[in-house]
């Protein structure tokens, strides 16, 4: 079974209806996977705080909701986490990790590397999936600690689980 | 509907040598290729940031025309530099986006409202001088010239699919000593 799988299994495991995402190539399958499922509503963004907000107006409807995003929208996030933060929206993330393996795009280096410190600053707990086996488990782990804590919780997912992007075929952002 | 590289082609065939273009991502690769200047800007970084850029440009250079080469993804994740462009009015400025519905570098998934929106529409209601939408290369190529010389903000939305994919050489994106190129052949 592949990873992406894993999370995907958590998302059913644990009733999550909506999945909110600015695409990366990382969580392709993924999204894909939520499209094509009729018990979650998949909602891409123009930008990732608009996923922050909007999680919050579906926890509040009563549905369990996750965001997608590749770390550069990370930094996108940062203030809208405080409407999380301030008001206990439950907020897990899902981050597929750039600039850490194998990157061939020099503008994903910088939040690569300050990513996880940005959300840590923000109040998100974080923890790093680096090899698939990890992910089944700390999947279930982030859902449960915002669900069940309340609180704002990341996964951050290693690029080398993604496949390794070069120049040479076709490459992407 | 259009390809990007053909319309690409035809614009640097129209583009003054002293025209500054900004370009994004996919499209950056493609015109790069296609009109190897000092004057391309490239350092656009984030993904939404192109327009901002362009209009900082335009501000700094009034006396020269600026280009940028827009995405559909990218502009909805800054349409507020709509509003912010169309207020500064910058009369050098002409604003294309490649609208081709998807976030084609980050694994080709479908844009909000792919097909629904009109970028021309936003850009008209946000007060550009002008905005227009092209989905036809032989109308692109006849309403071009006119184009390039109208009053700005000018707008553009241009209706492609996916060309080839262009060859995606972040060297080519980065470094020094393109940055002081492009400073140099400014003055």
């Amino acid at each position: 079974m592949n990873w992406w799988q894993d999370i995907f299994g958590a998302f059913k495991a644990n009733d999550v209806a909506m999945v909110a995402y600015v695409p990366d190539a990382g969580h392709s399958a993924l999204i894909e996977a939520c499209v094509a499922d009729n018990e979650i509503r998949a909602v891409p963004l123009t930008t990732e705080e608009e996923g922050v907000a909007l999680l919050a107006g579906a926890w509040l409807g009563g549905a369990k909701g996750v965001l997608l995003m590749q770390s550069s929208g990370v930094g996108n996030c940062i203030n809208m986490l405080s409407l999380a933060a301030t008001c206990r929206f439950p907020l897990p993330l899902f981050v597929t990790m750039r600039g850490q393996w194998h990157e061939f795009n020099p503008w994903q280096f910088p939040m690569g590397q300050t990513a996880e410190a940005q959300l840590n600053t923000a109040a998100v707990e974080t923890m790093t999936a680096a090899a698939a086996e990890d992910v089944a488990p700390m999947a279930a782990a982030t859902l449960d600690m915002a669900y069940s804590g309340g609180g704002m919780a990341a996964l951050l997912l290693h690029q080398s689980l993604s496949p390794v992007k070069t120049f040479d075929q076709g490459g992407g952002k | 509907m259009m390809k990007r590289n053909e319309c690409l082609e035809i614009l640097a065939d129209q583009l003054s040598d002293d025209t500054v273009v900004v370009a994004v991502y996919t499209t950056a690769f493609d015109w790069i290729k296609l009109r190897p200047s000092p004057l391309n800007y490239i350092f656009t970084g984030a993904m939404d940031l192109a327009s901002s850029h362009a209009l900082g440009l335009a501000i700094g250079m009034p006396d020269r025309r600026v280009v940028v080469l827009d995405g559909d993804g990218s502009l909805l994740m800054n349409m507020g530099s709509l509003v912010t462009i169309a207020g500064q009015a910058p009369k050098n400025l002409i604003h294309f986006v490649a609208e081709n519905g998807t976030y084609e570098a980050n694994g080709g998934h479908a844009i909000p409202g792919a097909g629904n929106a009109d970028f021309a529409g936003f850009a008209r209601a946000a007060g550009y001088a002008s905005a227009s939408e092209f989905s036809e290369l032989d109308d692109f190529q006849n309403g071009l010239s006119s184009l390039l010389q109208a009053e700005g903000p000018v707008f553009a939305a241009l209706k492609i699919e996916p060309g080839p994919p262009p060859e995606m050489d972040y060297r080519m994106m980065h470094g020094a000593q393109i940055r002081d190129d492009f400073r140099a052949a400014l003055k």
